[in-house]
């Protein structure tokens, strides 16, 4: 493959990344803003970040094991 | 060259965005003693930290959905991640037993653990995009 070919794959690839990168960042900002609405006390709401992690862990564990099976 | 250009400018709006400071989740600007500000602030570390830790889980699934990585690696990621969570558990145990210094510990001891899955995230990609072939 020609280097230019290369290079323009590599920035595909780094735009990609970058796309997922913010929408992810965006995702994680709009659960903390749902979050700090609904819970009131700091209890409540350390309690809801916890869930916020776990229910992310049990989501991507799910997608990832139905991937390499 | 071109494509090359916008990847740049792309990396800059999003590192640029990632320049904005956290958004707070526990206030402890209305605490009336100095133990209490310690408590907030332990939860406030203790929050953030999960925070970024469910922000790591979805980037491995996006990265992992894309089909670049090899399955050893992302269970590598997968490993890593999992002892976050369980020093996070750690943490709020110290929490519910008044040991703020402890929860804040081992909050920043999380924050090490999703930059060495971030770092391996990283080092997996670029090295998947050096060599194309190899079985998935």
């Amino acid at each position: 493959m020609s280097a230019t070919v290369d290079q323009v794959l590599f920035g595909a690839y780094l735009a990609l990344d970058l796309y997922k990168l913010t929408r992810d960042e965006k995702w994680t900002q709009k659960k903390v803003a749902e979050l700090c609405q609904t819970a009131k006390t700091p209890k409540e709401r350390l309690a809801g970040a916890r869930e916020l992690r776990r229910e992310a862990a049990a989501k991507a564990k799910a997608d990832i094991a139905k991937m390499v099976e | 060259m071109r494509t090359l250009k916008i990847a740049f400018l792309i990396l800059l709006a999003a590192t640029l965005a990632g320049c904005a400071p956290p958004t707070k989740i526990i206030d402890d600007s209305a605490a009336t003693s100095p133990v209490e500000t310690a408590k907030l602030q332990a939860m406030e570390a203790v929050a953030q930290a999960e925070v970024a830790l469910a922000q790591a889980w979805v980037a491995l699934q996006s990265q992992a959905n894309g089909g670049v990585l090899f399955k050893g690696e992302v269970q590598a990621i997968e490993a890593e991640l999992d002892k976050a969570g369980a020093i996070l558990d750690e943490a709020h145990d110290a929490i519910n037993n008044g040991l703020w210094d402890l929860a804040t510990g081992k909050a920043g001891e999380t924050g090490d653990l999703a930059d060495s899955a971030h770092a391996l995230l990283g080092k997996y990609l670029k090295e998947r995009r050096k060599s194309k072939g190899g079985e998935r």
